[in-house]
C-alpha cells in the first residue's frame, strides 16, 4: 500500500484527483489496439498512471523503420511480436498493472469476444479497415472509443460513443463511408514525423484517464486536429450524420458479414 | 465580406497553402464548388467541411464572416 501511494504521489496530490481517481484507474480495463507509433506512448502513460488492466492487440513484428517513432522498442526487438514485447517492457515500468498481450489481428470475432471485457477501447491502428471495424464493434457493444490517427505533420483525436453522453456519435458520423484505396495515403506512403504519434497518442492517453476518472471535459463528439508545422490545434464539434446509421452494420450478423478489407481498399 | 478557408492533411498538398481568403459565395455548397474549380485536385479527394468549428452534414448558408475548415480522414498510426 505504501508503494501505491509513493508511486502515484504526484497525481494523487492533484486537485480533483486524489485517491478516488487513483482507485478508479486501478479498477479500469482498457484495450489498446495497435502497439505502434500511437500505441507506444498510450501504453507507457496508461501503465505509468496505474490503469489496472490493459490489453494490447497487435499481430505485427518490430522492424527497423518502426524505431523512429515506436519508442517502447529497441534494436534488439526487431523481428519480435509487438504486443508480447510491449507487455515485457511495461512490466518493468509498473508491476502493479496487469498487461495482457493479444498477438493477433483484431478481426470481427476478436472484437465481439474481447471488447466486452474492457471499459474503454483505444484505436491506435494504422489503416481504415481496422478503424471502421473497431468503430462498428464499439457501436454494437456500446463501448467508448478513443480514436487517434496521424498523417505527415498532423494528427486527429476524437472520443466517440460514450454511454450517458448523448447523442452517441461514432466515426461514421464524421466519415460515413471509408475512402477508396487511392483517396488517402498511409504513413508508409506519405511519411510521418516521429513526434506526431507521440503527441497524438499522449492526447489519447489523456482522454482515457479523463474518461476513467471523470475529471475535466473529454473530447466527446469533437474532432481535435493538431498541426506541428504551425503549432496549431483546431477543434470542431460533430453532429449526427444522416448517412451514419445507414452505412454501419445494425446487428452482429451484418457486422460479421462485412468484409472490411474489401470495403476499405 | 470575406471568409477564410483552412486546409488540413493532404488537402494542403493540393491547395499549396494552409489557408485562403475569398469573397463569401453564400453557402457551404458554393464554397465547395469554388474549391473544386480553383483546385481541381480536390474533386476526387475525400474531406468534410466545418463551418465555424461545427461539422457540416447538410448544406448551410454563410451569412457572416466565417472560417471553413476542410478536413480529410487520416489513417496512420
Amino acid at each position: 500500500m505504501k508503494e501505491f501511494f509513493l508511486r502515484y504521489q504526484r497525481q494523487i496530490i492533484l486537485d480533483n484527483f486524489g485517491i478516488t481517481a487513483q482507485d478508479k484507474l486501478s479498477k479500469a480495463k482498457v484495450l489498446v489496439i495497435g502497439a505502434g507509433g500511437l500505441g507506444c506512448p498510450i501504453l507507457q502513460y496508461l501503465v505509468a498512471a496505474g490503469v489496472g488492466n490493459i490489453g494490447i492487440v497487435d499481430h505485427d513484428t518490430v522492424s527497423l523503420n518502426n524505431l523512429q517513432r515506436q519508442i517502447l522498442f529497441g534494436q534488439q526487438d526487431i523481428g519480435k511480436n509487438k504486443s508480447i514485447t510491449a507487455v515485457e517492457k511495461l512490466k518493468q515500468l509498473n508491476d502493479l498493472v496487469s498487461a495482457t498481450a493479444f498477438p493477433e489481428y483484431c478481426n470481427q470475432a476478436f472484437a465481439l469476444e474481447q471488447f466486452i471485457n474492457y471499459d474503454i477501447i483505444v484505436d491506435a491502428t494504422d489503416n481504415f479497415a481496422s478503424r471502421y471495424l473497431i468503430n462498428d464493434a464499439c457501436v454494437l457493444l456500446q463501448k467508448p472509443l478513443v480514436f487517434g490517427a496521424v498523417s505527415k505533420y498532423e494528427g486527429q483525436v476524437a472520443v466517440f460513443n460514450v454511454p450517458g453522453m448523448e447523442p452517441m456519435l461514432s466515426y461514421r458520423d464524421l466519415f460515413p463511408e471509408p475512402p477508396s484505396g487511392d483517396e488517402v495515403m498511409s504513413c508508409a506512403d506519405a511519411g510521418v514525423l516521429g513526434v506526431i504519434p507521440g503527441i497524438i497518442g499522449t492526447i489519447q492517453a489523456t482522454e482515457v484517464i479523463k474518461l476513467i476518472t471523470g475529471i475535466g471535459d473529454v473530447l466527446v463528439n469533437q474532432l481535435l486536429t493538431y498541426h506541428a508545422l504551425y503549432q496549431r490545434f483546431y477543434t470542431i464539434a460533430l453532429t449526427p450524420h444522416p448517412k451514419a446509421t445507414h452505412s454501419a452494420p445494425s446487428n452482429v450478423e451484418e457486422f460479421m458479414a462485412l468484409n472490411y478489407q474489401v470495403v476499405c481498399s | 465580406m470575406d471568409i477564410e478557408i483552412l486546409f488540413f492533411g493532404q488537402l494542403t498538398d493540393i491547395s499549396g497553402c494552409p489557408s485562403v481568403k475569398i469573397e463569401n459565395p453564400g453557402s457551404t455548397e458554393a464554397v465547395k464548388e469554388w474549391l473544386c474549380k480553383q483546385y481541381p485536385g480536390l474533386v476526387g479527394a475525400k474531406f468534410v467541411m466545418a463551418l465555424n468549428n461545427q461539422l457540416i452534414v447538410v448544406p448551410q448558408k454563410i451569412t457572416e464572416p466565417s472560417i471553413i475548415a476542410c478536413m480529410p480522414p487520416f489513417s496512420g498510426g
